[in-house]
């Protein structure tokens, strides 16, 4: 089967409060799936539906932090957000190798300790076995989830994706859809 | 298709590295902030555990709520690291006469590359560290790989090479500072 990803990255110029962010995040959501129901493009047109949904899920959460979460609902000075539209084990793959990764950046601190000079040495190659481990064990329990079947082609590529999207800074939020926007790329070729 | 038992085997193993090292850490050098590694070490073990017995949900719910409760302590363990890199770097700085002749035995210590970092510069000291480091990664990786019957030359080259990058910027980063206090001190 062949996955669709699309997403969009929301910069903030001003500051406001939760409610008002999800509030906005939802109007977003909705003009972004008008232009992808208006386009003509079949591929594009099936996209709109569930950005349509997100437009409702994020109007639900803006009057939940609104009502019932006031004393989170700060004024926020700067913010940005990425509406992201994939299926089921694009999505859990990419939460569980984000999350992975940065536990394997803590866990690699105390592996590498123990090698003196070399420990630049021990620390990147920690690093690096990391994440190309937990991309191959995080594409299984992605697929597992969503009740798909896992190939070793399916393997290959999440482990090679996640260690190429190591050299992607992690401050930058276009990252985080480094591993996924590589792994559909592999999985064609492948 | 079965689990990936060799890549949750050889995360295992990293784990079970983690605790044993920041449990005898935390305990030689009293400071609780290693017991960090530790916990890191068994989320990781007990997310194996459930996806091995098919409780992949479990599995993902834990993964996700603990390991956001654990990244948020990221800054404070990268500070314990460089706070004891810098401990150790200044005591390799004392240590250090810049005047004396270089020998191939100070090359497994700082001192010897402090020497050579003031001698010919620290971006071409990096250069060559990273490319003994990166000599050492590729000959790790292609066992390893070969090992897992996993090898792949594109796998083998992009592990090599993202390394690589990794290495020079972290040894840049600690020999720079290192030399400028070795510099200060003559």
């Amino acid at each position: 089967m062949q996955s669709k990803v699309t997403l969009q990255f929301v910069e903030l110029n001003s500051s406001l409060t939760l409610s008002q962010l999800y509030a906005v995040l939802g109007k977003v959501a909705k003009e972004v799936g008008k232009v992808y129901e208006k386009s003509g493009d079949e591929t594009l047109a099936q996209l709109a539906q569930g950005y349509y949904s997100m437009k409702k899920e994020a109007k639900g959460l803006s009057k939940l932090v609104e009502k019932q979460l006031q004393e989170y609902d700060m004024e926020i000075l700067k913010s940005s957000a990425i509406l992201i539209d994939s299926d089921c084990s694009t999505m859990a793959s990419t939460i569980c190798s984000t999350i992975i990764t940065g536990l394997g950046a803590i866990a690699c601190i105390w592996i590498a300790s123990p090698c003196g000079i070399w420990y630049p040495v021990c620390h990147a190659a920690c690093l690096v076995a990391w994440a190309a481990a937990s991309g191959a064990f995080c594409t299984w329990l992605g697929n597992t989830l969503c009740g798909e079947a896992t190939t070793v082609e399916q393997l290959g590529c999440g482990a090679a994706c996640e260690v190429i999207c190591l050299a992607c800074p992690s401050w930058n939020l276009a990252c985080v859809m480094c591993s996924p926007a590589c792994e559909q790329v592999c999985n064609q070729i492948f | 298709m079965d689990p990936p038992y060799g890549a949750i085997l050889f995360l295992a193993v990293l784990s079970i590295f983690a605790v044993v090292i920041s449990m005898r850490q935390a305990r030689r050098k009293r400071d609780k902030t290693h017991y960090i590694g530790a916990a890191v070490g068994f989320l990781m073990l007990s997310v194996f555990t459930l996806a091995l017995l098919n409780q992949a949900l479990l599995a993902f719910i834990i993964l996700v709520v603990g390991g956001l409760a654990f990244i948020a302590t990221l800054p404070r363990a990268m500070a314990l690291q460089k706070r004891e890199m810098d401990e150790q770097l200044a005591k390799a700085v004392e240590e250090t006469d810049l005047s004396e002749p270089l020998r191939l035995r100070d090359f497994l210590k700082w001192k010897g590359w402090l020497k050579l970092a003031y001698k010919w510069g620290v971006w071409k000291t990096a250069s060559i560290y990273s490319i003994l480091g990166a000599t050492i990664i590729a000959g790790v990786s292609y066992t390893v790989l070969s090992a897992f019957n996993m090898m792949n030359v594109w796998l083998a080259v992009g592990y090599t090479a993202s390394a690589t990058i990794i290495i020079f910027i972290l040894f840049h980063r600690q020999i720079s500072k290192a030399l400028e206090k070795t510099k200060q001190n003559l």
